[in-house]
């Protein structure tokens, strides 16, 4: 694997970087109980080399690192019928390696840091949802926020309406930077979205879905609004979701 | 049971070198279970606690029943467990009950104490054993409850036995709901005495927990005895059983039948609960169930509990005792 580093200066570099971190979970499905926590922290460690005259000397030191913790409560007869809040945080770095330190988090690719994928916390254009086509194209991409970091979570409400068979979700999201992008602020955004499943066969689905986001002042920066001079439209999302588990 | 995977150390190295290769091992990932049933030793079948004086009797075909007969009255009530379960699932309605009544709580064949042979596992082969049961014990006309799948063999009896039985009491009974023909060979595929033996601890504890709306504490001992019984002399025997006893279930419908029951009957079902209906097959409200049974059983009354799951007669004892009670005076 090779990150591309950003230095102030074009040079031929290494970077030696370790992952250490832990996960764990207690009854992620609700089968077990009413309570559910799930959870990791991992952190990137290391180092950057640059080559001067065949010879690698530091540059600088990595250390990120990156926690999540969600706990969800079951209120009623199915696992459809829960309370779940998710929370997440990554450090972030505000002036690359000009400090000798780089402090973001390195996920190799997006939202592929070692501890999992993460698809399952409920928003659909904040973070990335596993079921819409621009999953990689989230506000928040990727868990590092382009190695500016953030915090941020969701809030999701689910009832169950025909047990076992229908099932309707609201939820809340909101994040923001830890670093102010050039001509920006903190605030990434905060979502509503809501969801409707039902089942009319086994193993069958048929959802309906729809979110609808507002983008923070961290967008009004050209930085990462694609050079835009004006924070970019509020992001919303219909669609229509069939699924089929056919053996 | 907290499962904690720690994946401890991964090092990558990003760029390989040949002169000074950094570290590029993988230590390793570390699975650590913590599982609070470790301490837990082999326990023969023999060697199930019960609160109660167990008693065998040997029926004609050299089976032996296990059974608790407590309480003093003419008035007889004996219980029918249901799948994979044992007389202890009574035993918060046989402490009270049997000050009023004289209770009788079995353990089918193949489950708890009674002996482990091989059989069938049909309704009519249990509503057969309860017969010689009776027989054995010269009990002429009994009160019949069970639960669950012990309710469907219940519904047998009444049917093949009606002058023996005097009124049903059917505890979120097996056999309103209906199935296909697909979906009973789905059961029929799905159910191996493999299966039933290796299922894993989390699984056997989410099995039982699936039985409740808000699963008590001292339930737990329903998840203890199963996982110490895996190495029990006669286990394969109880798997057997178990596998046998749902395809007698789905080979052996009654739902066509309840309309020719005509003892008064009892019918109590937890409204929350997941296990009827099959909340894979056929998802939606236990109380049309429920109703769907007061329906077609014509000298019927139906109680559904609040906040309450399958297991009923345990998750809420006092509501299901006191239905009895009413019922039976």
């Amino acid at each position: 694997m090779v990150f591309i580093v950003s230095l102030s200066v074009t040079k031929t570099y290494r970077a030696d970087v370790i992952w250490l971190g832990t996960h764990g979970n207690y009854n992620p499905e609700f089968q077990l109980g009413q309570w559910s926590f799930n959870g990791f922290f991992m952190s990137n460690l290391g180092e950057v080399k640059t080559e001067t005259n065949g010879d690698y000397k530091k540059a600088a030191d990595i250390f990120g690192y990156a926690a999540n913790l969600r706990a969800g409560y079951k209120f009623g007869q199915t696992a459809d019928d829960n309370i779940t809040i998710d929370l997440f945080f990554a450090s972030g770095d505000d002036d690359n390696l000009d400090d000798k330190k780089y402090n973001g988090v390195l996920t190799g690719n997006n939202w592929g840091l070692p501890g999992g994928i993460m698809v399952s916390h409920g928003a659909y254009l904040l973070y990335p949802h596993g079921n819409v086509v621009n999953r990689y194209v989230a506000a928040i991409n990727d868990l590092s926020n382009i190695g500016l970091g953030q915090i941020g979570g969701t809030l999701n409400f689910s009832k169950s309406l025909i047990p076992n068979k229908a099932f309707a979700k609201v939820g809340v999201a909101a994040a923001q930077s830890m670093v102010e992008p050039n001509g920006g602020g903190k605030m990434i955004g905060t979502e509503v979205n809501a969801m409707i499943n039902y089942k009319p066969a086994v193993y069958m689905d048929i959802e309906l879905h729809g979110a609808y986001l507002w983008l923070g002042d961290f967008y009004e920066s050209k930085s990462v609004n694609g050079g835009m001079d004006v924070k970019p439209d509020n992001p919303f999302t219909v669609f229509v979701v069939f699924k089929w588990l056919m053996f | 049971m907290v499962d904690v995977l720690v994946s401890s150390l991964i090092i990558v190295e990003l760029k390989m070198r040949k002169t000074k290769l950094y570290i590029s091992i993988f230590l390793a990932s570390i699975l650590i279970a913590c599982s609070p049933y470790g301490n837990l030793t082999k326990m023969e079948f023999e060697e199930l606690q019960y609160p109660f004086e167990v008693n065998k009797v040997e029926l004609e075909d050299g089976r032996k029943i296990a059974y608790v007969d407590e309480g003093n009255s003419n008035e007889v009530i004996i219980f029918v467990h249901g799948l994979g379960s044992y007389l202890r699932a009574w035993e918060k309605n046989i402490s009270e009950l049997k000050k009023e009544f004289r209770v009788i709580a079995i353990d089918l064949p193949g489950y708890g104490k009674s002996s482990k042979e091989l059989h069938p596992g049909t309704p009519e082969f249990y509503s057969d054993v309860i017969a010689q049961f009776m027989d054995a014990l010269e009990i002429d006309k009994a009160n019949i409850a069970g639960h669950s799948m012990g309710g469907q063999a219940a519904i047998a009896l009444s049917l093949k036995y009606p002058d023996r039985v005097k009124r049903i009491i059917l505890a979120a009974p097996a056999g309103i709901e209906e199935f296909t023909e697909g979906q009973k060979e789905w059961f029929r595929e799905v159910m191996t005495v493999q299966g039933v033996k290796l299922t894993p601890v989390h699984q056997l504890r989410a099995n039982v927990y699936a039985n409740f709306y808000n699963m008590p504490d001292d339930a737990e001992f329903m998840i203890t005895d199963r996982i110490a019984l895996r190495e029990a002399e006669k286990f394969d025997n109880y798997c057997y059983t178990v596998v046998q006893s749902v395809k007698g279930m789905v080979d052996q419908p009654v739902v066509h039948l309840l309309p020719k029951i005509t003892q008064p009957t009892l019918i109590v079902f937890g409204e929350n609960d997941n296990l009827i209906p099959n909340p894979y097959l056929n998802p939606g409200f236990t109380a049309d169930i429920g109703r769907k049974g007061n329906e077609l059983i014509q000298n019927s009354e139906l109680v559904i509990i609040p906040e309450c799951g399958h297991f009923l007669q345990f998750e809420k004892p006092e509501v299901f005792n006191e239905a009895v009670r009413n019922f039976l005076r």
